[in-house]
C-alpha cells in the first residue's frame, strides 16, 4: 500500500486579491467612451476567467459617477461569479464622492476578510475620469493617498480624452502620476489590469511584482 | 542519504508549474546531510519570485548552512543554539554578499528565505527566516517549531536578505528525547499542508507521510517516490509553486 496515496489535502479558501474600480459615466462619456468602456469591462472578464486560480482570486468592485450621482454598482465578487455591467453616461463628475465610496467599501471588504480568516493581496484602486471633479473632492483624494502610502492599497488614475491631466496629478500620489489612455483603448487597458491581476493572485508579496508593459498609456515627455 | 543514527530521511524539491510555464526552473533548493558524529542536518530554501538570481540565492543559502555546520563546533545548550543559528545566518547572508559583489549583482538578487532544522542526539535546533514551515510532531501533538513571518497580505514574507532579517528570524530548540518526527516545508506546500485560518499544521496531511518514510530504508529509492507525490495532479491543481518537502522520522 503506498502511504502517499493516504495523505490528505488540507482545504483552505483562496487568497483574494481586490480589484477597485472607480468609473466615471459623466454626460462626456456618452457615446462612444462610454461603449468603449462596456467592452473593456468585458474583455478583462473574459481573460481573467481564462486564468482558474485568478478567477477564484480576484474581485471586482465598482463605484460609477456620473449618471443617477454616485452609484455602488458593485460590491466586491470574485470574477467567477461577476457579469460584467451594461454602463450608461449622463450627469456630472462627483468624484470626490466616489472616492470615498470607494474607500468605504473597501474598508468594509477588508473586514469581511478578517472575520472570514481570509488572506488577501494588497488591494488596487483603479480611477478612470474624462474630465474633472464637480464635487468636493481634495480630503477624499488625501484619504486615498494616505492609504497608498500607509501601503493599504495602490492607486491608479488614469485620464481619458479630454480628462484634466493637471487636477488628476493632484489627485494621484505622487509616486504614480496619472496616465492617460491612448484614444478609447479600454479593453487594452484592461486587459493590461488583467494580466496584472493574475500575476497578483499567483504572486507572493514581499516580492517586486513584475507588470506587464504598459501599451495603453501614453508616454509622457 | 543513508539514515542517520536513528532517523529516517526522505526529501524531495520540484519545481511548479507556473515556474516551469515562465521558463523558470525549480526556484527552491534543499539539501539532507549528516556530520560523522551522526548529527542529521536538513534544510531548505525558497528563492524570491523575482530575484534575478533565485536558484542560486537559494542553492547557495542550502550550501552556505551546511558549510557553517561542517567547519564549526556544535553548541551543546539551547542558548547557544540560538547564538550559534544567529550567527550562521549572518554567515550565509554574507557569503551572498560575497558572491554580489563578484558577479555585479545585488543582493537582493539572491533573496531566498531559510528552513533549518539541526537534529543532534540531544537537541532539534531549526532556524526560519520567510514563510514555509518546520512542524515537529512529539507524544501529544503536532506543532509549528519556528514561526514563519506574516504580514499583512497573502503570502507576504521576507528573506535572508531583507535589511531586517535578524528582527523576523525565527529560533527554537527542543530535546530531541521529545521527538517522533520533523517536516520541513517550503511555502508551495502551505495551502495543503496547513490549515492556513488557524495556522496549524494539518495532521491527515502528514501522517500518512511520516508513516512513509518510517518504512523508507534508503532515501534514493523513495526521494523520485516523494517528487511524483508532489508532481501529482491533485496536489498541482492546488499549488503551482515550487514545492520542498523533507520528513524525517526517529
Amino acid at each position: 500500500m503506498n502511504e502517499l496515496e493516504l495523505v490528505k489535502l488540507a482545504e483552505n479558501p483562496d487568497p483574494r486579491a481586490p480589484c477597485l474600480l472607480l468609473l466615471d459615466t459623466s454626460a462626456s462619456m456618452s457615446g462612444e467612451p462610454i461603449k468603449a468602456l462596456n467592452e473593456g469591462l468585458a474583455a478583462f472578464y473574459n481573460d481573467v476567467m481564462k486564468d482558474d486560480l485568478a478567477k477564484r482570486r480576484v474581485e471586482v468592485a465598482i463605484v460609477t459617477f456620473g449618471r443617477g450621482g454616485v452609484s455602488d454598482a458593485q460590491d466586491f465578487v470574485t470574477v467567477d461569479e461577476w457579469t460584467p455591467p451594461n454602463l450608461a453616461a449622463g450627469g456630472s463628475t462627483p468624484l470626490g464622492q466616489a472616492l470615498e465610496n470607494g474607500l468605504s467599501l473597501l474598508k468594509k471588504r477588508k473586514e469581511t476578510y478578517k472575520s472570514a480568516g481570509l488572506q488577501y493581496y494588497r488591494p488596487w484602486v483603479f480611477l478612470i475620469t474624462d474630465g474633472e471633479p464637480t464635487d468636493a473632492w481634495e480630503e477624499a483624494a488625501k484619504a486615498m493617498k494616505d492609504e497608498d502610502a500607509n501601503k493599504g492599497l495602490l492607486f491608479f488614475a488614469v485620464g481619458v480624452e479630454s480628462a484634466n491631466m493637471t487636477k488628476l496629478s493632484d489627485i494621484a500620489s505622487a509616486d504614480r502620476p496619472p496616465l492617460k489612455l491612448k484614444g478609447l483603448q479600454f479593453a487594452e487597458l484592461f486587459l493590461w489590469l488583467s494580466q496584472s491581476q493574475q500575476r497578483v493572485s499567483h504572486s507572493k508579496v514581499g516580492d517586486q511584482l513584475a507588470l506587464p508593459a504598459i501599451g495603453w498609456a501614453e508616454v509622457s515627455t | 542519504m543513508r539514515k542517520s543514527g536513528q532517523w529516517k530521511v526522505v526529501a524531495a524539491s520540484v519545481a511548479g508549474a507556473a515556474h516551469t510555464k515562465s521558463g523558470k526552473g525549480n526556484e527552491d533548493a534543499a539539501l539532507c546531510a549528516s556530520l560523522p558524529d551522526g548529527t542529521l542536518i536538513l534544510v531548505a530554501a525558497d528563492g524570491a519570485g523575482s530575484a534575478m538570481c533565485a536558484a542560486e540565492g537559494s542553492s547557495l543559502c542550502v550550501q552556505g548552512a551546511l558549510e557553517v555546520l561542517q567547519s564549526h563546533p556544535l553548541p551543546s545548550s539551547p542558548e547557544g543554539w540560538e547564538t550559534f543559528l544567529l550567527e550562521l545566518s549572518w554567515r550565509v547572508r554574507s557569503g551572498l554578499e560575497e558572491v554580489a559583489l563578484e558577479t555585479d549583482q545585488t543582493l537582493k538578487g539572491f533573496a531566498s528565505t531559510l528552513l533549518l532544522a539541526v537534529v543532534t542526539k540531544t537537541h532539534i535546533a531549526a532556524l526560519q527566516i520567510g514563510d514555509g514551515a518546520i512542524v515537529i510532531k512529539t507524544d501529544s501533538s503536532l506543532q509549528r517549531l519556528t514561526q514563519p513571518f506574516r504580514g499583512d497580505y497573502a503570502s507576504e514574507t521576507i528573506f535572508l536578505t531583507s535589511a531586517d532579517f535578524l528582527e523576523h528570524a525565527s529560533c527554537k530548540v527542543v530535546a530531541t528525547s521529545k521527538v517522533t518526527a520533523v517536516a520541513l516545508l517550503t511555502d508551495g506546500l502551505e495551502p495543503v499542508a496547513l490549515n492556513l485560518a488557524k495556522d496549524e499544521p494539518f495532521a491527515p496531511f502528514f501522517e500518512p507521510l511520516f508513516s512513509f518514510a518510517a518504512k523508507t530504508d534508503d532515501a534514493y529509492t523513495h526521494g523520485p517516490e516523494l517528487a511524483n507525490f508532489l508532481n501529482s495532479e491533485r496536489i498541482q491543481e492546488r499549488t503551482q509553486d515550487d514545492k520542498t518537502l523533507i520528513v524525517t522520522v526517529k
